[in-house]
């Protein structure tokens, strides 16, 4: 196969699984509840009319009422423990173990596609999954904001206050780095999904996960692997809203995010490989 | 290929993840060598020049041996029992055990925990820490004559002008009374070796000096000196200052408890560059929405009314003898507050904190809070002993 073709077959597999993925009822039904966590957070604080004293409840949400651009970042703050580590797990447990429990996968790989190349296409079908969800909640957070409070410059963390464009960047710098940290996640469904027929055992191992990554990470005995866990970084974007901003959790997410990729997708890869593919 | 070189990659990948982890950490604290120098030549090194500009991340880390115990800071005791009331009984092992407000909360994360912040300094009169707190942060700002403290958390701002002439004034006063007394000193005081010389000996006398092995400290070479006790009645195994080679700045400070292989106390530099930060970094405006708070400065007659204030003030005939006896007894030095001079507050905080309690444990004829670096006893008879010595040399010296 010439390399123009290799790359064209590739293509066409990634969109076919795309608009497989975005034709789910199920997806849309995900994508909307994410949204419905913004909007109803917003209007919580809007009919509580009260203004919330500084350092009570979640961070930021006393800022709410006084600028609506920070409503995505307190979604941000509550969806990211549970919400969207629930989505991924369905998006990414379900990637190999869906086919296989439909009978699909065997059809799949019946068609000349290398089982390397489909494990690739599905990792990067979750992860655009990823980019929509945290792009679904930012961009619902936004628009909310703007019906139901006043939009102003943003006071960073630092207190310094910036204009309303260079608040728009930070929002897309936050929803980047959920999304990378989601992409770790995905490695680990993606994994997950091939050691099964059930999907939703995969679903909820994912989730059980990330769960239990966090959990880990509150018990001071086991403060050495604090730092290798998955979800060590995943509230780091707050960085970001600092003044210089501060790039340094950014990177160091990215690097342990990178590795659960490296070490899950080849472990995905050696098991998918020598796995007896029977329906 | 065949099966069982497919599994091959799901070994490796772990192995190289850990190897280039292990790779970047061994080169982080990669063995380098400096030019050899004596305990005196590197302690004359040490910078004294505060017109220095540089920025850099500092990580502190405590392991202070303090009962493990899950304080909230910030939470008042109402706010627990409130808490109580709607919890079911089950569950009260998760309700914080005490409260911890204000200096004290400040105090306790001061000696617990890991925090990270960035320091911003520009000469003497700029200057920046930049504490990160997840999802919060704190900032204290010097720039010329305002000093801002900033808590996002709280969004409580609290701002003071330093009085330029008063600083002015208690300068020249210290400097007219250095240059009375100078001759009174026994070392000349104008040569940097001969103040070396002198630390060196009357420390000397309590602990044994030594140049430790060369470090890398944010990526920057340093030199060490480690200050080891002499005798065995110390909390404290040793302490290690480690000083950039190019800036005389020290990088590092690490105290290590007897019987535990963590430093119970260590703030490090994680990076650090000697470029002039940029002058946004003082520049502070409480953003709208602030609560702000004035703090006027004291003056020096406010602290001497303060000074009188205190209970029984010691002579200073007597201060000069009880710090005298505190040197003589080197490091198993135990400092003796008689009970007539233990502050007020103090007194409060052992009949009704919970805190107390907590913290301190019933020994014969009184408590003893005990930690890495330091024990205290508090006598039945109101009698505070503090030292960072064993709690038998403590009782020791409470029984003569």
């Amino acid at each position: 196969m010439s390399r123009v073709n290799f790359l064209q077959g590739f293509a066409t597999l990634v969109r076919s699984e795309l608009s497989v993925l975005f034709r789910r009822r199920r997806t849309w039904a995900m994508l909307a509840t994410i949204a419905c966590i913004p909007i109803f957070l917003a209007i919580a604080v809007q009919l509580s009319g009260s203004t919330i004293p500084p350092g009570e409840g979640p961070p930021f949400l006393d800022r709410v009422s006084q600028n609506g651009l920070f409503v995505g970042f307190t979604a941000m703050i509550l969806a990211i423990p549970l919400f969207l580590p629930l989505t991924i797990g369905v998006v990414a447990g379900d990637t190999i173990a869906g086919e296989a429990s439909t009978g699909t996968l065997r059809y799949l790989l019946v068609a000349p596609v290398s089982r390397v190349r489909l494990l690739v296409v599905k990792f990067i079908g979750a992860s655009v999954f990823a980019i929509a969800a945290t792009a679904t909640l930012m961009i619902t957070g936004i628009i909310v904001g703007l019906i139901l409070f006043p939009v102003g410059p943003v006071t960073l963390l630092s207190g310094d206050v910036i204009s309303i464009p260079a608040a728009l960047l930070r929002i897309a710098l936050v929803a980047a780095y959920v999304t990378i940290s989601l992409m770790g996640l995905s490695a680990v469904g993606l994994f997950i999904s091939t050691l099964t027929v059930i999907p939703v055992g995969a679903m909820a191992a994912t989730v059980v996960v990330s769960t239990v990554s966090q959990i880990l990470a509150t018990l001071p005995q086991l403060e050495v692997i604090h730092p290798y866990l998955l979800t060590y970084n995943w509230l780091g974007f707050a960085d970001l809203l600092r003044a210089p901003m501060d790039f340094h959790s950014f990177a160091m997410n990215s690097l342990l995010q990178i590795s659960y990729i490296v070490i899950f997708g080849s472990a995905a890869y050696s098991r998918f490989t020598t796995k007896d593919v029977l329906s | 290929m065949s099966r069982n070189r497919r599994w091959i990659p799901a070994v490796l990948a772990p192995v190289i993840v850990a190897g280039s982890v292990l790779g970047f950490s061994v080169q982080a604290n990669a063995s380098i060598d400096l030019p050899d120098k004596s305990a005196s030549q590197i302690l004359q090194m040490i910078n004294t020049n505060p017109d220095i500009a540089f920025s850099g991340r500092i990580v502190k880390k405590a392991s202070m041996g303090l009962p493990p115990m899950n304080i909230v800071p910030d939470i008042s005791q109402s706010m627990i029992d409130e808490a109580a009331k709607r919890m079911p009984k089950e569950m009260s092992d998760f309700l914080p055990k005490a409260s911890a407000q204000g200096e004290l909360a400040l105090a306790l994360e001061f000696f617990a925990g890991t925090h990270t912040a960035n320091i911003y300094v520009d000469g003497v009169d700029k200057a920046r820490l930049q504490v990160l707190d997840l999802l919060s942060e704190r900032d204290y700002i010097r720039n010329g004559n305002q000093l801002w403290s900033y808590d996002a958390g709280k969004s409580l701002a609290q701002h003071s002008v330093v009085s330029e002439a008063e600083v002015a004034q208690a300068e020249s006063e210290a400097r007219s009374l250095f240059s009375r007394n100078s001759g009174k000193l026994p070392f000349d005081y104008t040569s940097p070796a001969a103040v070396a010389e002198y630390v060196l000996n009357e420390a000397g006398k309590y602990s044994t000096i030594t140049v430790a092995s060369d470090a890398k400290i944010a990526d920057r070479g340093a030199y060490q000196i480690t200050i080891t006790p002499k005798g065995s009645q110390s909390l404290v195994a040793s302490a290690t200052l480690s000083i950039d080679a190019a800036t005389g700045l020290p990088l590092a400070a690490r105290v290590m408890a007897v019987g535990q292989s963590t430093p119970a106390f260590e703030v490090a530099f994680e990076t650090i560059t000697f470029t002039k930060p940029a002058a946004s970094n003082f520049n502070f405006t409480p953003p709208a929405g602030t609560r702000i708070k004035e703090v006027v400065a004291p003056t020096k007659a406010d602290i001497l009314r303060e000074i009188a204030k205190a209970p029984k003030a010691p002579s200073e005939g007597e201060a000069r003898k009880q710090l005298e006896d505190l040197a003589a007894q080197g490091w198993g030095a135990v400092a003796v507050i008689p009970a007539a001079q233990v502050p007020a507050e103090l007194r409060l905080l052992q009949v009704n904190n919970n805190l107390y309690k907590e913290f301190t444990k019933p020994v014969s004829g009184g408590r003893v809070f005990t930690s890495a670096l330091m024990n205290i006893f508090f006598a039945d008879n109101g009698d505070v002993y503090a030292g960072s010595v064993t709690v038998a040399r403590l009782l020791e010296v409470a029984a003569e």
